[in-house]
């Protein structure tokens, strides 16, 4: 079976969590027998090289001039369609299309059609979910393409509970047509990561106990409300024995610092700014607690590096977060008041052992139901049923491609 | 006799936006004499129907936001290529002829659908027709450049565009002048095909 991905983000072009997904998805894919593409961006110019088994083509988007952010996905598209077609008269034409977020709908569709290939679309966060709303040209134009993609695609994958729910309300999606395939970890990959001896003397006092955040300093992800409850946690509660280390970049950095140096937290926060996944995950090794505090999350696939690493999490109580978690057994779950948080906080700093617990508990769990080992097998049953179902249905087409 | 597929942004009777509309009718009338001319163009709604002999194909393009320029042109792009494969029939179409920058962009996707080489007729470019001024849209005119770069062969419309582009683009230009030199053009293409 040829399946041939649409990604706007690959290793090492990573924004969020969507181009590690689809490098280790396509990883495990071609590892279970599957003949897999993937086209992506480059900022580098147009390049050709085989990860792990997967033909990675990387096209050049800046061949165009763009206007904004959606005309510069919109010409993306366009040249990935070009690359496409030439792929399919080179090394034959996919059995399946699958694309990764509104980024790729449009070329997604278009060879959809051009092709007559079913397509499959995993939709990771939705418009309206990320924004609370849609309240400009912009996402509206974005929302578009998402029900677009969500209309075309034989089948549309989310990764939670939540997301099902959500998919389901904001694109009027028939509930068989969606399904639910969580994310995941390469458990080796952090297994094998050995932090140095003098590592958290980089980051932390000897005395203190590191509490981690990772991810975008965006709204959604909530670094605010960890820093409200990481004051009362240090100036209420008097815990001196305690570093605040903040991974990650975003459009909110400015303000969360000027939040840092209103409480006076200056020398208890640390923002390590982007770090490569080795240091992320050797920083999650000697870390005490990892705290996500989102107010949007589908899934989460830094809590699961987190839990992989042997972190005890604090993550809310909804979303795709709690779907993740059992409460007080791998972590806890929590509203995102910042004393709730404060006081979990405090709960795991007076109970060594009952930290030690929850890490235990974190890694089985990971390695029980989060391998990607498991998930590509599932997405390769999903390809195999919507083949079954599109040899029985009559497509009528009539270009021979 | 065989099938060359003509793309134009505009087709009378639907849609005539100006005289190229008009021009494009006249060029492929001329040319049904001695090809089977199909002609692909956006209107107010999909249907195929008959110019006298010429089969046109008609996809609707109605309903999108157009923010801006470009988004429309994707727009327009995205609705020919999900319409198309079930409204115009697979032929062996000696060449795809796309008539300025917009069908351009549809028209290199069929070239390379069908493997076959795109003729791009240009009337004006963006440098002209915004005057060098602050109206130069750096989007369009990079599109522009680009199906330039890919179309197989260039058929200028207008002399001054003709100056612009042979020294960039050398034999791969050509002055229109009448059927007959199109006519030439296409068979150059055809080799041993006829």
């Amino acid at each position: 079976m040829k399946v041939l991905h649409l990604s706007w983000e690959y290793p090492p072009n990573l924004i969020g969590g969507l181009g590690r997904h689809v490098y280790y998805l396509t990883k495990f894919q071609a590892k279970h027998g599957l003949d897999v593409d993937v086209i992506t961006n480059s900022i580098s110019g147009e390049s050709f090289e085989i990860v792990d088994n997967v033909r990675v083509y990387r096209i050049n988007p800046f061949v165009f001039r763009s206007i904004d952010f959606v005309t510069w996905i919109l010409n993306f598209n366009y040249l990935m369609i070009l690359k496409a077609l030439n792929l399919s008269k080179e090394e034959g034409k996919p059995d399946i299309i699958h694309i990764h977020d509104w980024l790729t709908a449009y070329s997604g569709i278009v060879l959809k059609h051009v092709l007559k290939v079913p397509l499959i679309v995993t939709i990771h966060a939705t418009e309206i979910g990320r924004r609370g709303g849609i309240w400009s040209e912009e996402q509206r134009m974005i929302h578009e393409w998402e029900w677009r993609a969500s209309f075309e695609a034989w089948k549309v994958i989310v990764c939670s509970n939540y997301m099902i729910n959500e998919v389901q309300k904001a694109f009027m999606l028939p509930s068989e047509k969606i399904i639910k395939v969580p994310n995941a970890v390469e458990v080796k990959d952090i297994e094998k990561i050995v932090p140095e001896p003098d590592l958290k003397e980089k980051y932390a006092l000897p005395y203190e106990k590191i509490i981690l955040f990772v991810g975008r300093h965006v709204y959604e992800k909530g670094p605010d409300i960890l820093i409200e409850a990481f004051n009362i946690l240090v100036n209420q509660y008097n815990r001196q024995d305690v570093k605040l280390v903040i991974v990650g970049d975003g459009p909110m950095k400015e303000y969360l610092v000027s939040l840092v140096n209103r409480y006076g937290l200056w020398e208890k926060v640390y923002f390590t700014g982007r770090i490569s996944d080795e240091d992320l995950f050797a920083l999650m090794k000697i870390a005490y607690v990892g705290v996500f505090p989102s107010r949007y999350e589908p899934f989460g696939i830094a809590i699961l590096e987190a839990m992989a690493s042997g972190l005890p999490v604090i993550v809310p109580n909804f979303g795709g977060p709690n779907e993740i978690i059992e409460h007080e057994v791998e972590g806890f779950k929590v509203s995102l008041y910042p004393h709730e948080i404060a006081e979990r906080l405090l709960n795991l700093l007076n109970n060594p052992e009952l930290r030690d617990k929850m890490s235990i508990n974190a890694k089985k769990k990971i390695k029980k139901l989060y391998t990607w080992d498991r998930i590509a097998r599932f997405t390769v049953g999903i390809y195999r049923s919507v083949l079954k179902e599109a040899a029985r249905k009559e497509w009528k087409h009539l270009w021979e491609t | 006799m065989t099938d060359i597929l003509h793309v134009s942004w505009e087709y009378p009777p639907y849609r005539i936006i100006g005289q190229l509309a008009w021009d494009i009718q006249e060029m492929v009338r001329g040319l049904q004499k001695m090809f089977n001319v199909v002609v692909v163009h956006p209107g107010p709604l999909t249907k195929r129907y008959r110019d006298g002999e010429i089969d046109v194909y008609m996809f609707h393009d109605e309903g999108y936001p157009k923010r801006n320029f470009i988004v429309y042109a994707y727009e327009l792009t995205f609705n020919s290529l999900i319409k198309l494969p079930y409204i115009l029939p697979y032929k062996d179409y000696l060449i795809i002829h796309s008539h300025e920058w917009l069908s351009g962009m549809i028209g290199l996707i069929l070239a390379r659908t069908f493997k076959k080489p795109l003729i791009l007729s240009v009337y004006s470019l963006e440098r002209m027709r915004s005057s060098m001024n602050n109206m130069l849209s750096l989007s369009i005119e990079s599109i522009e450049n680009y199906l330039l770069d890919e179309a197989a062969h260039i058929l200028c419309h207008n002399p001054e565009v003709f100056n612009m582009l042979q020294g960039k683009y050398g034999g791969k230009v050509t002055l229109y002048r009448d059927i007959d030199q199109l006519r030439d053009l296409y068979l150059k293409f055809a080799g041993n095909r006829l």
